[in-house]
C-alpha cells in the first residue's frame, strides 16, 4: 500500500513538473506548480501515517502556507505581466534575458 | 524591590529612548524629560540604599545573559555597601547636573541629542555600578566610554572636539584591553565572573601573595588607569574638556572617571591578596596626584586647571584604595564628586556668562557680577584644599592618615605636598577670576556678564551644601567612623601588622597647615602681589616651560607612537597591503573571475521560464539517481 | 474495499493532474485541478489525516483555485484561451518528465521502512485535530510564527507587485 501512495505522489510531482516545463500558459504553469507542491505534501502525510508520527501532518500545514504565499506572489506577477504585455504566455516573459 | 532596582536603570534608559528617537519633537521639553527621568531614578535608588543601610545586601538575578557551558553569566543587579555609595553619588550628582544643563544648554542646536546622550551615560554608569558581575561591569564600562566619546565630540563641527573624542576613545581602548585580560584570568581561575562567587573564594583559589592575584590585580588596574586617567594614560582627560562643561562636570570629574576607583575597591578581595599590586596602585596614584598638581599650577584655562586637579584627586583615591583602606578611597570619591562637580558647574557658569572665554588672564573681579557663583567657587575650593569643616578635609585626611598608619611615609609626604599645591592652584584660580581688579577694562560690559539663571544656581547650591556637610560622615563618632563602618561590611580594611599610631590631631594639623599655607601663598602672590607670578616664572624658566607644556607628553606621544604608526599605516598597510594585495589582487581578481565565468555561462541563460524548469528537473533527476544508486541499492 | 477506494481516489488525483497538463482551456484546467485536489483530500482521509483533508479542501480546492480563477476572470478571455497548448518542441521536456517519473517511481519501489508503527500516534483522545494542535503549538511554535511572517511578506509583496505601475 505504501508503494501505491508513493507512486501516486511521484506521478503528481512528475506531471506537475512536466506541466511547468511544457505549457505556455502562465496560469496553467501556476496550477502545475500547485500540483507539484501537493504531491510533495502528500508524501509528508503518507510518511506521517506509516511512521506513526504526526509531525509530517504538521509539516503539511507549513507546506500549505508556503504554497498559498507562492500562489499569491505568482498571481501578482501574472497580473503585473498581463498589465504590461497583455499576454500570459511564458515565452513573452523572457525580459530577464534582455 | 526587584522591579524597583531594575527601574533605577530603566528610567534613564527610557529617557534616552524618548529623547533619542523622538528628539525632533521633544526638543522643547527634552531637558525636563531627562531631568525628571533622573529624579525618578534617584528616588527609586533610595529604596535599595535604605535596605543596605538596614544591613541587607540587595541582589537579584533577572535572567541568564550568557549561558555558556563553563561560565554562566547572569544579568543581575547588586547593591551592597560599596555600590550603594556609588549609586547615591551617580544618581544624585547626575540629577543635579541634568537640572543645571537645562539652563546651560538652552538654545543649543543639539538640545535633545545632548540629553539623550546624557541619559545614555547614566544608564551605562548605573549598569557599571549595579551589575553583579565583571562582564556586566564591562558592558557599563564600554557604555560610559561611548557616551563620553559622543559627549566630548558633542560639538563635532569643531575639529578639536572631534579629535578629543577620538583621543579619549583610543586611549581608553588600551585600558580596556587590560580589563578584558583581567576578566579572562578571572574566568580561567574561578570559572565565574559573579562577585558573590569570586570574592569569597579568592583567598582559597589564588592564595595570599600569589602571582595569579598580582596578574589579575595589575590587569584590572590597567583598565582602571585608562578609565580613571592615571599616569601614563591620563592624556585624554584634559582634551576631554572640549565637551560641554556640564559633561566635564558629570563624566570627566564626578562619575565616570571614578569608575576605576570603584572597580579597584570592588575587587578589594583580590587586591588584598597581592601586596605588589597594591603597592603599584598606591604608587601610581601618589605619582599622578603630584604630577598632575604641578601641571595645574601653570595652566591658564579654567577648565584645564580643573581637569588636572581631577587627575590629582583621582590619584588620592588610588592611594586610598591602594594602601588597603578601601573605604577612604570611596569616601574621597564621594566628597570629590560633590565639590569637583560644583567646581565644574561654577566654571561652566563663568563660561556661560563670559560667552565661552576661559582664560584666567582675561578675568578678575568677577565677584561683583556673579556673587553666588563666587561664593560657591570659594566653598568648593576650600573643600578641595582640605580646610575643615569642608568635605574634602575629612576624606583627604582619612587617606593620608591611613597611608601613614599602613606604613607608607613617602606617599604621605607626597600627599601633603600635593595638598599644598592643590590649595595653591585652586586659589590662584579663584583669586584671579573672582577677586582683584578687572584685567581687561570694559570686557564684562561688552559681554553683558551676569549671574547664572536660577535653574543653574540651584543645583550648584545643593552641591555646595553637600560640599560642606558631605564629609561629616567621616567624623569619628564614638569608636567608629560612620562611613568606614558602613563600607567595611564587605570591604574589610587589610590591617597591616606593623600598624603605627600617630596622634591624629597632629596629622590633621599638618594637613590643615598645608592647605592654609597654600591659600596664603596664592593670596600673597595674586592679591597682595608681593612677588609677581611672572617673576617666579622667569626665575624658574626651564621648569615653568616644562610644566606649561605639560611635560611635552603629548609631543612625545605624537613623535614616538603616532608618527611611526602613521608611517607604517601609509607605507605598508595602505600602499602595499591595501592597494596591491586587496584592491588589485582580491577585489579586482574576484571581479575578473566572475566576469570570465559569467561569459561562459551566459550561453545557458535563455530567459525562457521553461528552460529553467528543465535544469531544475534535471537536477532533481541527478540527485535522486544518486540517492537511488548510492544509498538504496 | 480499501484498495478499491484507494484506486478510485488515486485515479481522481492523477487524472485531474493529467487534465491540467493537457487541457487547452485554462478554465477547464482549473476545474481539473480542483478534481485532483479533492482526490488528494480523499487520500488524506484514508491516511487518517482528517484535519489535513479539510485543510486541503479549504486552502487548495477553495482558496487557491478560486484565486487563480479570479485572476483569470479579470484577464481578457481571448488572450488566455488563444494560446497554443505546448511549447515548440514539447518532446524533450516530456522526456525529462518521464525520466523524473521513472526515477521517483523506482525510488518508491525500492523504498523500505519499518511499518510497525503504521497508523498509530495520529490521534489524541480520538481526535486528529487535537493531536496536530498539541504538536504544532508545543514543538513547532517558532516555525509556526515564521510561517505567519512568510504569509505577511507574501501579502505585502503581492500588493506591491500589483499596485506599482512599471513603465
Amino acid at each position: 500500500m505504501l508503494t501505491g501512495y508513493m507512486v501516486v505522489s511521484a506521478l503528481l510531482i512528475a506531471i506537475g513538473a512536466t506541466g511547468v516545463m511544457i505549457r505556455r500558459n502562465f496560469m496553467i504553469v501556476l496550477m502545475s506548480l500547485e500540483i507539484m507542491i501537493n504531491g510533495a505534501g502528500m508524501l509528508l502525510v503518507v510518511m506521517s501515517y506509516y511512521l506513526g508520527n504526526v509531525s509530517g501532518q504538521v509539516m503539511f500545514i507549513f507546506v500549505a502556507a508556503v504554497a498559498a504565499s507562492e500562489t499569491a506572489v505568482g498571481l501578482a506577477i501574472a497580473v503585473m505581466m498581463y498589465k504590461r504585455k497583455k499576454s500570459v504566455d511564458v515565452n513573452d516573459f523572457s525580459i530577464l534575458r534582455k | 524591590m526587584k522591579v524597583i532596582l531594575l527601574f533605577v536603570i530603566l528610567t534613564p534608559l527610557i529617557g534616552f529612548l524618548i529623547n533619542g528617537i523622538f528628539g525632533k519633537w521633544t526638543k522643547p521639553v527634552a531637558g525636563i524629560i531627562a531631568a525628571s527621568a533622573l529624579g525618578i531614578s534617584f528616588i527609586l535608588g533610595l529604596f535599595p540604599i535604605i535596605a543596605v543601610l538596614k544591613g541587607h545586601i540587595v541582589e537579584y538575578t533577572y535572567f541568564t545573559w550568557m549561558p555558556l557551558k563553563e561560565v554562566v553569566v547572569p544579568f543581575g543587579l547588586r547593591v551592597d555597601y560599596v555600590s550603594a555609595i556609588m549609586l547615591f553619588v551617580v544618581t544624585f550628582v547626575s540629577w543635579m547636573i541634568h537640572i543645571y544643563s537645562n539652563g546651560y544648554m538652552a538654545g543649543d542646536r543639539g538640545y535633545a541629542r545632548y540629553f539623550a546622550y546624557l541619559n545614555m551615560f547614566v544608564t551605562a554608569m548605573l549598569i557599571l555600578v549595579l551589575g553583579n558581575n565583571y562582564l556586566l561591569m564591562f558592558v557599563g564600562w564600554e557604555g560610559v566610554g561611548l557616551a563620553s566619546y559622543l559627549l566630548i565630540g558633542f560639538w563635532y563641527e569643531k575639529s578639536t572636539a572631534a579629535d578629543a573624542g577620538e583621543k579619549a576613545f583610543v586611549v581608553n581602548r588600551i585600558g580596556d584591553a587590560g580589563f578584558i585580560i583581567g576578566i579572562l584570568y578571572l574566568v580561567y581561575y574561578f570559572g565565574s565572573v559573579t562577585y558573590s562567587n569570586v570574592f569569597p573564594r579568592a583567598e582559597h583559589v589564588l592564595g595570599y601573595g600569589s602571582t595569579a592575584a598580582t596578574i589579575i590585580g595589575l590587569a584590572l588596574f590597567v583598565g582602571a588607569v585608562g578609565k580613571s586617567a592615571q599616569f601614563p594614560l591620563y592624556i585624554w582627560l584634559t582634551d576631554a574638556m572640549e565637551g560641554p562643561t556640564p559633561v566635564s562636570s558629570l563624566i570627566h570629574a564626578a562619575t565616570m572617571v571614578t569608575a576605576g576607583v570603584y572597580m579597584v575597591a570592588r575587587s578589594n578581595a583580590i587586591y588584598s591578596l597581592s601586596p605588589i599590586a597594591q603597592e603599584v596602585v598606591a604608587s601610581i596614584g601618589a605619582f599622578t596626584a603630584f604630577y598632575a598638581a604641578t601641571m595645574a599650577i601653570t595652566h591658564k584655562d579654567i577648565k584645564r586647571i580643573l581637569a588636572y586637579s581631577t587627575l590629582s584627586q583621582l590619584g588620592y583615591m588610588f592611594i586610598g584604595v591602594g594602601i588597603g583602606a578601601y573605604w577612604t578611597g570611596l569616601f574621597h570619591l564621594m566628597t570629590h564628586a560633590f565639590f569637583k562637580g560644583l567646581l565644574f558647574l561654577a566654571a561652566g557658569a563663568v563660561m556661560h556668562s563670559m560667552r565661552g572665554l576661559l582664560s584666567i588672564d582675561l578675568m578678575g573681579g568677577l565677584k561683583k557680577y556673579m556673587p553666588q557663583t563666587a561664593i560657591l567657587m570659594v566653598i568648593a575650593s576650600l573643600a578641595i584644599s582640605g580646610i575643615p569643616p569642608f568635605a574634602g578635609f575629612f576624606s583627604k585626611d582619612a587617606i593620608l592618615g591611613k597611608a601613614l598608619e599602613m606604613g607608607h611615609p613617602i606617599i604621605w609626604i607626597i600627599g601633603e605636598i600635593t595638598a599644598f599645591m592643590t590649595a595653591f592652584y585652586m586659589f590662584r584660580m579663584v583669586f584671579n577670576v573672582f577677586y582683584g581688579e578687572e584685567k581687561v577694562p570694559g570686557l564684562y560690559h561688552d559681554l553683558h556678564t551676569h549671574e547664572a539663571p536660577k535653574v543653574m544656581t540651584l543645583p550648584m547650591w545643593v552641591l555646595g551644601i553637600l560640599s560642606i556637610i558631605g564629609g561629616w560622615v567621616g567624623i569619628k563618632f564614638g569608636s567608629h567612623i560612620p562611613i568606614e563602618w558602613f563600607i567595611t561590611h564587605t570591604a574589610p580594611t587589610t590591617e597591616v601588622a606593623h600598624e603605627a599610631h600617630y596622634p591624629e590631631i597632629v596629622l590633621m594639623g599638618i594637613s590643615v597647615t598645608m592647605g592654609v599655607s597654600g591659600i596664603i601663598a596664592a593670596w600673597l602672590i595674586y592679591i597682595k602681589k608681593i612677588i609677581t607670578a611672572e617673576r617666579i616664572a622667569n626665575t624658574f624658566k626651564p621648569i615653568y616651560t616644562l610644566l606649561a607644556n605639560t611635560y611635552y607628553v603629548d609631543e612625545f606621544v605624537y613623535c614616538c607612537i603616532v608618527k611611526p604608526f602613521w608611517w607604517v599605516s601609509t607605507n605598508f598597510l595602505w600602499k602595499i597591503v591595501d592597494i596591491i594585495l586587496i584592491d588589485k589582487g582580491m577585489v579586482d581578481g574576484t571581479g575578473w573571475i566572475a566576469g570570465r565565468v559569467g561569459k561562459g555561462l551566459r550561453v545557458l541563460q535563455t530567459g525562457f521560464v521553461n528552460n529553467y524548469a528543465y535544469w531544475i528537473s534535471l537536477g532533481i533527476i541527478l540527485l535522486s539517481s544518486w540517492l537511488l544508486f548510492v544509498k538504496i541499492i | 474495499m480499501e484498495a478499491i477506494m484507494f484506486f478510485i481516489l488515486a485515479l481522481m488525483s492523477v487524472g485531474g493532474a493529467l487534465g491540467v497538463l493537457i487541457s487547452k482551456n485554462p478554465y477547464r484546467a482549473a476545474m481539473w485541478m480542483v478534481l485532483s485536489f479533492f482526490g488528494i483530500a480523499g487520500l488524506f482521509v484514508m491516511l487518517h489525516a482528517q484535519f489535513n483533508a479539510m485543510l486541503q479542501i479549504i486552502v487548495y480546492a477553495g482558496a487557491i483555485a478560486v484565486m487563480i480563477m479570479l485572476v483569470m476572470m479579470v484577464m481578457d478571455r481571448r488572450t488566455i484561451e488563444g494560446l497554443k497548448r505546448f511549447n515548440p518542441q514539447p518532446i524533450w521536456p516530456a522526456l525529462i518528465g518521464v525520466a523524473l517519473l521513472a526515477d521517483l517511481g523506482f525510488i518508491a519501489y525500492k523504498f523500505k521502512i519499518d511499518l510497525s508503527n503504521a497508523g498509530k500516534n495520529l490521534t489524541l483522545n480520538g481526535s486528529n485535530t487535537q493531536m496536530i494542535g498539541e504538536v504544532l503549538f508545543k514543538h513547532y511554535l517558532l516555525p509556526f510564527e515564521v510561517t505567519a511572517i512568510i504569509l505577511l511578506v507574501a501579502l505585502i509583496g503581492a500588493v506591491v507587485l500589483t499596485k506599482k505601475d512599471i513603465n
